[in-house]
Parts: C-alpha cells; sequence; structure tokens
C-alpha cells in the first residue's frame, strides 16, 4: 500500500539559457508513516521535487513536463496530482499534505501573530468555532514543546527564537494532521543543539500522527538519524536509492561515496585524514555532459561507458538501486 | 521567558523618538489645529461665514475682522475657517478614491504579473503622461463640475501614484516564503492576495496617503479656484481664492489669508508624512 507515487517526473525551467530539466525522470514511492530523505547538492532538484509534489511549482517560468504523481488522499482516493486541477490541490494542500520550510523567520507572515496563522490553516480546512480553534492551535503549540503556549499563541514571530519559529512552523504544518509532511531542509537554518530538538520533534509526531515524511537535505547526519529509505539525487536524477543501512553500509554510487567522505568526524586526526571533496562543481543543468553526469567528477569515470550514455537505474541488491554502469567493477 | 527575544534590527525608530524632531512636531501641530476646525469650526468661528454686512464689506483686517471681510462684509477668519470642511472632505474622498483605486489596480497588477501587469500598468502610464490639473480638467469637464465631480477627478489623477507604489511592494512580498507557505498550507489566491500581500505591502501606502494630502487639497482648491469645483458661496479655500483675485490690489486679506491657509496645511500633511516615513523605514532616517 502506498501512499505517494512519483512515476518519471520531469521538471523543466524555460531560462534564458534555454529550457533546463530541474527533474529528469524521478521516481520513487512512500509508504504511510515511512521516512523518505531526499540527499543532494544544492540544484540537484531536490527543493524542486518537494514543490512539484504540492502543486507549487512558480508557473511560469517552470512546468512539470511529464510523469505522474499518485497521492491517495485520506478520503481513500488517489489521485493524480500532476493532472488536478487548483481547486482539489488546494483542498489538499494543508489537510493531507504539509510543508515546512528551510527558513521560519521568512516562512511566517511578520504581521500576524502565530495563533492566527495557525487558526488560519484550521479554519481553511475544517469548520470549527473561533474558540475551538485557538483550543486546537494552543494544544498544538503544546505537544511541539513550546513552554507558556497561551502565551505564545499570541506572540509575533519576531519575538520568537529561530527554534520556536519552526516549531510554531510545524504547528501550523500538522494541525490538521495531513498524512503526508515534506520537510525542505526545516534543520539547516538552526542551531545544531536545537536541529537535535527538532529532529526529535519530527520523529515523535510522526509516530504520533502516523504520517509519511518527505525530508530534504544536504545533510547526511541529518538522514542517518531519522531516515528509513535514503533517495540521492545528482543533476535532477536519482543516483541511488535504497533503505538507509545499505546507503551507508553498502554504498554503491561513488557520488554517494564522495558525500559520505566528505562529512566531517570529530576525533579525527586533521593531518592523517584531511577532509575529502568531491573536487569539481555541480554540472549546469542547461548543458549536461552527454554521458553519466557525475563522470567529469568522478575518480571510477572512464571514456567508455561513462562518457558515452547516461547509465540507467539498476538494481544493485534488494531494494537497492544505483545509476552507475561501472558499479560493479568498483564495488569495495 | 528565554525565548522572548526582542529584534532591534526590525524595530522602527519609536514615534516619541521621531516626533521629538521639530519639524515632525509642527506638522502635527498643523494637522491637529486643522483637524481640531474642521469639527469645532461652528462654535470657534466668531461669524456665520454666509453672513452678509455690508456695512463692513472691504473692510481690513480689524479687532472685530481679524482676516479683513469681503466684498460682502462677510468675516474673512470664519470663512477661511469654515473651509478647513471642504478641505478635509477633499482629502478623504479624492485620496480615498486614489488610495483604494490605486490600491486595487497595483495589487492585481504586482500579484498576477504577466499581461495583466503589462496592460495595468500601461494604463497608469497612460494617466501619469497627463498633466495632473489638465487630466482634472478634462475629467470634470466629462462629469460637470462640483465639489463631488471635482473630487472624483484629483482621485482619479492621483491614483497611478498609488498604483506604482503598491505594485512595486506587491512584486517584492509575492515571492516571499510566507507567501509560499500560505499556498502550501491551501489558501486560496484572492485570499492570499488580500491577507498576505496587502498587509505586508501598506506601510509605505500610508506614509504616501499623507503625503499626497496635501497635493490633494492644493489641486482641489485649484479646480474651485477655475470654478469647476465648489461653488460660491461655499467657503472653500480654492473659491475665496477666486473670489479675492479681483480685489488683490484693493482688498489685499481677502485673497491672502486662504492662500496662507492652503500653504500652511499642506506644509502640515508634507512635514507629517516625512516623519511617518521616518517611522516606517528607520534606513531613511536622517538622525
Amino acid at each position: 500500500m502506498t501512499l505517494l507515487q512519483v512515476t518519471d517526473l520531469r521538471v523543466e525551467f524555460v531560462t534564458d539559457m534555454g529550457v533546463v530539466p530541474a527533474v529528469d525522470g524521478l521516481s520513487f514511492s512512500i509508504a504511510p508513516g515511512e521516512t523518505l530523505v531526499i540527499v543532494g547538492e544544492s540544484g540537484s532538484g531536490k527543493s524542486v521535487t518537494s514543490l512539484a509534489i504540492m502543486g507549487l511549482i512558480p508557473r511560469p517560468p517552470g512546468r512539470i513536463a511529464g510523469g505522474k504523481i499518485l497521492f491517495r488522499g485520506r478520503d481513500g482516493q488517489t489521485r493524480d496530482l500532476v493532472q488536478a486541477d487548483a481547486r482539489t490541490l488546494q483542498k489538499l494542500r494543508g489537510a493531507d499534505m504539509a510543508m515546512i520550510f528551510q527558513e521560519p523567520m521568512s516562512a511566517l507572515n511578520p504581521v500576524y501573530t502565530i495563533g492566527q496563522q495557525i487558526d488560519e490553516t484550521l479554519l481553511l480546512h475544517e469548520r470549527m468555532s473561533g474558540r475551538a480553534a485557538r483550543a486546537r492551535g494552543v494544544e498544538m503549540l503544546t505537544l511541539l514543546g513550546i513552554p507558556e503556549p497561551a502565551r505564545r499563541y499570541d506572540a509575533y514571530p519576531h519575538q520568537l527564537s529561530g527554534g520556536m519559529r519552526q516549531r510554531a512552523m510545524i504547528a501550523m504544518a500538522l494541525c490538521c494532521r495531513p498524512s503526508l509532511l515534506i520537510a525542505d531542509e526545516p534543520t539547516t537554518a538552526l542551531d545544531v543543539t536545537v536541529q537535535a530538538q527538532i529532529l526529535d520533534l519530527i520523529r515523535r509526531l510522526q509516530k504520533e500522527l502516523g504520517m509519511a515524511v518527505i525530508f530534504i537535505t544536504h545533510n547526511l547526519g541529518v538522514a542517518a538519524e531519522i531516515a528509513d529509505r535514503i533517495l540521492v539525487m545528482y543533476a535532477g536524477q536519482a543516483v541511488e536509492t535504497g533503505p538507509t543501512w545499505a546507503i551507508f553500509r553498502d554504498t554503491r554510487m561513488p557520488y554517494t561515496r564522495g558525500l559520505l567522505a566528505s562529512v566531517p568526524r570529530l576525533g579525527l586526526d586533521r593531518e592523517a585524514a584531511p577532509l575529502h571533496a568531491i573536487p569539481g562543481n555541480v554540472p549546469n543543468l542547461a548543458d549536461l555532459p552527454a554521458g553519466c553526469a557525475f563522470a567529469p567528477r568522478c575518480e571510477h569515470a572512464r571514456p567508455a561507458p561513462c562518457g558515452e550514455r547516461r547509465p540507467d537505474l539498476q538494481s544493485c541488491g534488494p531494494d537497492h538501486d544505483v545509476r552507475c554502469a561501472r558499479w560493479r567493477d568498483i564495488s569495495l | 521567558m528565554s525565548a522572548v527575544v526582542a529584534v532591534p534590527a526590525r524595530r522602527p525608530p519609536g514615534i516619541a523618538r521621531v516626533l521629538r524632531r521639530t519639524p515632525a512636531r509642527i506638522g502635527l501641530g498643523i494637522t491637529v489645529v486643522f483637524l481640531v476646525l474642521t469639527v469645532a469650526a461652528g462654535w470657534l468661528a466668531p461669524f456665520d461665514p454666509y453672513e452678509q454686512d455690508l456695512s463692513a464689506a472691504l473692510s481690513p483686517p480689524s479687532a472685530a475682522h481679524w482676516f479683513g471681510a469681503d466684498q460682502y462684509g462677510r468675516d474673512m477668519l470664519s470663512r477661511v475657517m469654515h473651509g478647513t470642511r471642504t478641505a478635509l472632505l477633499a482629502v478623504v474622498v479624492a485620496d480615498g478614491i486614489a488610495l483604494v483605486l490605486g490600491c486595487a489596480m497595483g495589487l492585481v497588477a504586482g500579484f498576477f504579473g504577466g499581461r495583466v501587469d503589462a496592460v495595468v500598468m500601461r494604463l497608469v502610464d497612460v494617466l501619469l503622461a497627463f498633466p495632473y490639473l489638465l487630466l482634472a480638467l478634462i475629467i470634470v469637464a466629462a462629469l460637470g463640475p462640483g465639489l463631488t465631480n471635482s473630487m472624483i477627478a484629483i482621485g482619479i489623477v492621483y491614483t497611478p501614484q498609488y498604483a506604482r507604489l503598491i505594485r512595486g511592494q506587491v512584486l517584492a512580498v509575492r515571492n516571499a516564503d510566507y507567501v509560499r507557505a500560505a499556498r502550501a498550507i491551501g489558501a486560496a489566491r484572492l485570499r492570499i492576495m488580500l491577507r498576505h500581500v496587502l498587509p505586508n505591502s501598506f506601510a509605505p501606502i500610508l506614509v504616501m496617503a499623507t503625503l499626497q494630502a496635501g497635493s490633494v487639497i492644493v489641486e482641489t482648491a485649484g479646480l474651485s479656484f477655475l470654478g469647476l469645483g465648489a461653488q460660491p458661496p461655499s467657503p472653500d479655500w480654492g473659491a475665496l481664492l477666486a473670489d479675492g483675485q479681483s480685489y488683490f490690489l484693493t482688498a489685499w486679506w481677502i485673497a491672502t489669508f486662504p492662500g496662507l491657509a492652503i500653504f500652511i496645511v499642506v506644509i502640515g500633511f508634507n512635514l507629517l508624512g516625512d516623519a511617518l516615513r521616518d517611522i516606517a523605514d528607520p534606513r531613511r532616517t536622517t538622525r
């Protein structure tokens, strides 16, 4: 039983340099209650993927050029969100699927109190009185571990600290008990200690509310912490996907290995093990190399087959796929 | 307690601090006196502004008639005091029309962008291409002279300014994260436009409304002066000026005091507008 099934999703942006494929043939699925972490560098298409699911791709310049996003709503109906009309999407957003953003300061409207913003979500999707909404709002703030929730409810965003704002943002997203939460780097802008608290919180709420989470990050430490499955993206495509243990213990894609090696670790002698960096930069999406998109930065790349054609996603283990033509030759 | 952190960077200079500056105080003082007069002119004025006393006709300023009297012996001080009412009406109606129309146009243009933006803003450009008074004259000529029509005309003339200002604000706000967040919770477009974009674009509009109030008074008086606005015998400042004009060499006070009244009130509104701008935008504050 799947909650969300994305098949061959393609998202394009029209720019001065021509049509850029930000997401190119991405497929994945997620079951109720599962946590999928999408990992990738800036520009790999992970945020665009989340916006596409929410139906929030800015049009123009963007458009969904192909593929399917099948989502099973709480009413039991499965809809293709690519084909769905604006009204249907509007009803699903906030109620069945919710999103939290990277910057809690700018994602909260400065002219309304936290409470007013939580209420807005509730009143948009559920028939309830203002008083009932307030009670639910305060209850949500309590659930998120905000001290003095009744007072914070009437606070403006600028009166709260970063961690509190992110909690308020999460309260806003979760107050209608969505079955899918998309979290786009929700901890990146926070202090490390607060990051851990927020991660814990998301994990706890996920269990309590039984929702599926798509978590977007470039931080593999965070991914190891909460993921059931990991999807590594590069240049708009999935390059490796599998259960968390497989990605960390049985890494197949050279790119994923590079990412893992470039995570700073405590306690290592700096001179003995210099911090590894993947050479080069993320390729220009408007001008991708003919072969494997990662080949120019890959130490294992050979003119053939890497430089000739883009490799397909191939199975390299149970529930473990990799997009590398040479994965058999370069196994550890 | 620890979570309640004031963010000093976003805090505008306190109203109290801005009002410590002399120009702001003068502006506020003039505006307050002006507003008090609109309410209390009936009690404060020494004479009925319409009462004729031919024995006092054209009498110069004196203890009985501080601002002198006009050719029918009407007390100029009373007439100037009552003139505040038409002036305030002009501010509320004309500035109000401009604000509402301008905000609606600018909001739609900025929010939807693309072709809608192009059409609305070209319309605005066309309106801006005319000199204000000429455009107002054309509109009044089409609607027919009278105080109401002249105010409508001025309102339309000032609409483009607001439209431009708010469009710029909306362009900046519509891509803000909280607007995307509002879409993510399932808010409809109209709701996002009115509840999320408009309030965050509005601060400079209030400043502009105050700054425009002065110009609106001048323009309405101008139309009245030309005989297209308020009609005699109503004590509109523009009409008073027009009245006094033919006597200017023999009875200078008839035209001078209404003129001074316009001058002072416009200065007052401008100083107040500057102060409001300083409060709304701390970066432009002059210390």
